[in-house]
C-alpha cells in the first residue's frame, strides 16, 4: 500500500515532535516487560522525571499491511502530584483520522484542577455545543471537554488537533511540576488506578490493535500490563 | 541562554518551597494567605514606585500589583485585627530595594522576576487560593503583558533576577513558621 498521505506525515511529524517534547522535559528508561512490545510494527517508549512518573508513547505502524497508523500517549504525574493525566490517541488511515481523543483527565487534584481548568480554556474552541454521548468508563474518567473527533479529513483540521495536542503537551510539562508535593500519595494511586480501570473497559483498544495485525496474546497482556497498568 | 535559562536554578528552588506546596495544595489557611498577601504588599510597593521612578511601567501601568495584594489582604484579614508581623525576608528585601533604587535595570529583573511569576505560574496558583485571588487577575491577556516585560529584559539581569528569586524563597522559608504541618 502506499504511504504518500498528508495526515499520515502530519501525525508522523507529531509523533517525532511529541518524542522531542519528552526528551527535552524528561528522561527515558527501560521499563520491565515494554521490550516485547518493540518490533518492526510497534513502537513502546517510556520516559519520566521528578514529576512525570511515565511518559509512554505507543506507535503501531500497520500503513504498509493495513492501511493504518495508531498512536496511544498518556503521561502520568507522580503520586504526591495531584495534576492531571495526559492524554492523545489517534488512529489514522491515509485520507482521514477515524478517531482523535484528547483529554486531561482528572487524577487526586479533582476536575477543577487548575490544570485542567486550563486545558478547558485551551480547547474551547474545538468542542461542539452538543456533545457526543459517551460509553459509561469514558463518561466516569474524561473532563466535559474532552476531544472526540472522528472522521478527520481536512489538512485543517488534522493540523489543528495535532497542534493543540502538542501545546497542550508543552503547557503539561511547564505546569506539572508546580504541582509535585501537594498530594496524597494514596489518593493519587487510587484516583490514577481508576483512570486505568475504566480505560480497560474500552473494549475498541485491543479490538483495534488486533485489527492492526498484532499478536492477540500480546494485544491482551499490554492493555492490562502496559498501556495503562495498575499501580499495585 | 535567555533569562529564564540563567535562572532556572534559583527559580526552581523557590517553586520547591514547601510554602508553595502550601499554596498549591488549595488548602491553605485563609489566615496565613492574608499574612503571606501582607508580606507581597511592602515589597512590591516599594519596587513598584522604584520602577515608576525609571518609567519602567509606564506603557504597562495595570501590571502593578500593589493595589491588587492589598484588597485581598483587607478581604481576608480580621478587620478587627492587630495587623500581622512583617517577617525577616521581607525587611532584608526591603532594604535590598533601597541599595538598587538608582539601577533600572536591576529593578527591572526584579519585575521580571515577581510580576513575570503572577502572570504565569501565579496563574496556577489563583484558582487554590482562598478569596478573590485580585493578585492574580490583570485587565488583559496576560501572554501580552508577558512578552512587554519579556521585550524590556536581557541576559545581563541574571544575577539581579537570581537575588530576587532568592529573597522569594527566603520568605516563602518564614511563611512556614505559621504552618502546622
Amino acid at each position: 500500500m502506499s504511504k504518500n498521505s498528508i495526515i499520515w506525515d502530519k501525525l508522523i511529524s507529531c509523533k517525532e515532535e511529541i518524542i522531542k517534547i519528552f526528551d527535552e522535559n524528561a528522561t527515558e528508561f527501560d521499563e520491565p516487560g515494554l521490550a516485547h512490545f518493540n518490533n518492526d510494527l510497534w513502537i513502546n517508549r517510556v520516559w519520566q522525571n521528578e514529576h512525570v512518573r511515565r511518559a509512554h508513547i505507543d506507535v503501531v505502524d500497520a500503513r504498509d499491511t493495513k492501511g493504518l497508523w495508531m498512536m496511544h500517549v498518556c503521561v502520568f504525574p507522580v503520586l504526591t502530584n495531584d495534576g492531571p493525566i495526559y492524554g492523545f490517541d489517534v488512529i489514522s488511515g491515509a485520507k482521514k483520522m477515524t478517531g482523535a481523543f484528547h483529554d486531561f483527565s482528572r487524577s487526586s487534584g479533582g476536575s477543577n484542577h487548575p490544570m485542567i481548568d486550563g486545558y478547558r480554556e485551551a480547547v474551547a474552541d474545538f468542542i461542539p455545543s452538543k456533545r457526543r454521548t459517551l460509553p459509561e468508563w469514558a463518561e466516569n474518567i474524561f473532563t466535559d471537554s474532552m476531544i472526540a473527533a472522528g472522521n478527520v479529513a481536512t489538512e485543517e483540521e488534522a493540523t489543528a488537533i495535532v497542534d493543540l495536542a502538542l501545546n497542550n503537551l508543552r503547557a503539561y510539562f511547564a505546569e506539572i511540576g508546580a504541582f509535585t508535593g501537594t498530594a496524597d500519595p494514596d489518593k493519587t494511586a487510587e484516583a490514577q488506578n481508576y483512570y486505568c480501570h475504566n480505560q480497560q473497559q474500552n473494549p475498541h483498544t485491543p479490538r483495534t490493535m488486533k485489527s492492526l495485525g498484532l499478536n492477540e496474546a500480546d494485544v491482551d497482556k499490554f492493555c492490562t500490563d502496559m498501556l495503562f497498568p495498575k499501580l499495585a | 541562554m535567555n533569562l529564564k535559562e540563567l535562572t532556572k536554578e534559583n527559580h526552581t528552588n523557590a517553586e520547591r518551597q514547601a510554602f508553595v506546596k502550601q499554596l498549591m495544595g488549595g488548602k491553605i489557611d485563609p489566615k496565613i494567605y492574608a499574612i503571606y498577601l501582607w508580606n507581597q504588599f511592602p515589597q512590591y510597593e516599594i519596587l513598584e514606585l522604584m520602577a515608576n521612578q525609571h518609567g519602567l511601567l509606564d506603557d504597562i501601568p495595570m501590571v502593578a500589583r500593589k493595589k491588587a495584594i492589598m484588597t485581598d489582604f483587607m478581604e481576608l484579614w480580621d478587620k478587627d485585627a492587630d495587623a500581622p508581623e512583617v517577617c525577616e525576608s521581607t525587611k532584608k528585601y526591603i532594604l535590598h530595594l533601597k541599595t538598587i533604587m538608582d539601577d533600572p535595570k536591576k529593578l527591572m529583573a526584579h519585575i521580571y522576576v515577581r510580576h513575570m511569576g503572577d502572570l504565569s505560574g501565579g496563574q496556577m496558583i489563583s484558582k487554590r487560593i482562598p478569596g478573590s485571588g485580585n493578585y492574580y487577575k490583570f485587565d488583559a491577556d496576560v501572554n501580552e503583558y508577558k512578552e512587554k516585560i519579556r521585550a524590556k529584559c536581557d541576559d545581563s539581569m541574571a544575577e539581579e533576577a537570581k537575588i530576587c528569586f532568592d529573597y522569594a524563597t527566603a520568605l516563602f522559608k518564614d511563611m512556614m513558621q505559621y504552618v502546622k504541618e
